[in-house]
């Protein structure tokens, strides 16, 4: 089943043309990395997929829903899950509060004890009173690792996600998200520059092939 | 049904993060509180203190404090989410950008209400508010205070998402909001002046009128926030 489906779509940052005329389809269960050098517009790519730029030409479909152009209902699926390259986390609040605000964003309910697996599942069960800014980088991104354990989405966008982890960490990402890709069929996309991701993924595509 | 269920979900979500916030950085709160309240001891001695004493300038004086309060608040509406990488996280959920208004207004109505309440302890004291006037007010100044935290809430959270992901927000910010929200401030001072038995009004405008204006504005900027909120968050 198609996840994701671009068509001919063209970016741009201010008067500046980044891709044109990219065309991409995602099934369920299916990788991809997205490689290019920096500034390229990997990133912008996939904020416009999940919904959050825009595109200046083309189309984007999330399963049987258009994302761009703009439909009268274009928000994006509840099952898609957009980790950017910076955790996006509330730093005042306690680990536990932000997997709980990230999970019920999502429109899941919040489980205490699926919280509490999760985040002993990627190294932080002993974490969950702790305040986030007191984290280390690495263990921020396992907090947004913790999220996609809870949450399966359909389509998994990330951006970077190997960045700050050490070893062991990575090992983990890339365990979690052979456990999606099989068990919940999820259809990821990731941006990086990680050769270990890029083989984990099995395909990839340069963006340079799409610059203008 | 079930897509308004989510709604309000999603809305209380906005609603019940953004007041946890507070709890746990309560140095902005305190702050704003300590400011404003040193505005409002501070601010008769630029009249002179012997006109401390008249009705007249209290009603705009606590209405003057009111409006730094809303400054500080507004400014910094969606600060924290746009910063932090939440607000993007929150656009590519399926949180409805609508709840995420509607959220941030309510709020807005209730930091602000939890900031002027001291402040009006704050007020009768140093204003020698007298007894009959305190009497006459409380029940009128309530609902005053509500709508004017709607009307300033609703256009204050509205141009916030305008302007969240705008390098000119700090500039944009004031120059939109205030000419905007003069008729709230104009209709909160006038209603609670008509309303105060010490003070002598010339023959003016009849208090009516200024309760539409303060029950109006923000039924009109709710409606455009939720109209338009698809474009209001859009890059």
């Amino acid at each position: 089943m198609t996840i994701l489906k671009c068509e001919e779509v063209e970016l741009k940052v201010g008067y500046k043309t980044l891709i044109r005329n990219f065309s991409l389809e995602l099934s369920s269960g299916e990788s991809l990395a997205v490689v290019g050098p920096n500034g390229l517009g990997k990133t912008t790519l996939l904020r416009t997929l999940c919904g959050v730029g825009k595109p200046y030409r083309g189309r984007v479909f999330l399963g049987e829903q258009m994302l761009w152009p703009q439909s009268d209902d274009n928000k994006p699926s509840a099952r898609l899950c957009y980790l950017a390259s910076q955790p996006a986390l509330f730093l005042d609040h306690s680990v536990s509060a932000n997997l709980e605000f990230y999970v019920r964003s999502h429109a899941m309910d919040w489980d205490v004890q699926l919280g509490k697996e999760a985040l002993g599942s990627v190294g932080l069960g002993g974490r969950l009173q702790q305040t986030a800014r007191t984290l280390s980088t690495g263990q921020k991104r396992r907090l947004t690792l913790a999220f996609m354990i809870i949450v399966k989405p359909e389509l998994l966008l990330l951006d970077e996600p190997t960045n700050g982890l050490d070893t062991e960490g990575v090992s983990l990402c890339l365990q979690l998200l052979s456990e999606l890709r099989r068990e919940s069929k999820s259809a990821i996309l990731i941006a990086t520059h990680d050769q270990q991701l890029i083989d984990w993924c099995g395909k990839a595509v340069d963006l340079k092939r799409w610059a203008p | 049904m079930k897509s308004g269920v989510a709604w309000s979900k999603s809305c209380w979500l906005i609603f019940e993060y953004s007041v946890r916030s507070v709890f746990v950085r309560k140095a902005s709160w305190a702050g704003t509180l300590a400011f404003a309240a040193c505005l409002a001891i501070l601010f008769p001695f630029s009249f002179g203190t012997e006109l401390i004493q008249k009705a007249e300038i209290r009603h705009g004086a606590f209405w003057a404090i009111n409006e730094f309060v809303v400054a500080l608040t507004v400014a910094r509406l969606f600060t924290l989410e746009a910063e932090s990488g939440i607000l993007e996280m929150l656009l590519s959920t399926g949180v409805s950008r609508s709840a995420l208004l509607a959220g941030k207004i309510m709020f807005v109505v209730l930091y602000l209400l939890s900031l002027q309440i001291p402040l009006l302890g704050v007020w009768i004291v140093f204003y020698n508010v007298p007894n009959a006037s305190i009497i006459s007010l409380a029940p009128i100044i309530l609902p005053m205070l509500l709508l004017f935290n709607l009307g300033t809430g609703t256009i204050g959270a509205l141009l916030a998402c305008v302007t969240a992901r705008s390098t000119g927000r700090d500039l944009l910010m004031p120059l939109l909001f205030y000419p905007l929200q003069l008729s709230v401030l104009l209709g909160a001072v006038s209603l609670a002046t008509y309303s105060d038995p010490g003070v002598v009004m010339l023959a003016g405008t009849q208090g009516s009128s200024w309760w539409t204006i303060l029950l109006g504005v923000p039924a009109l900027f709710l409606s455009v926030g939720v109209l338009l909120s698809h474009a209001l968050f859009q890059e």
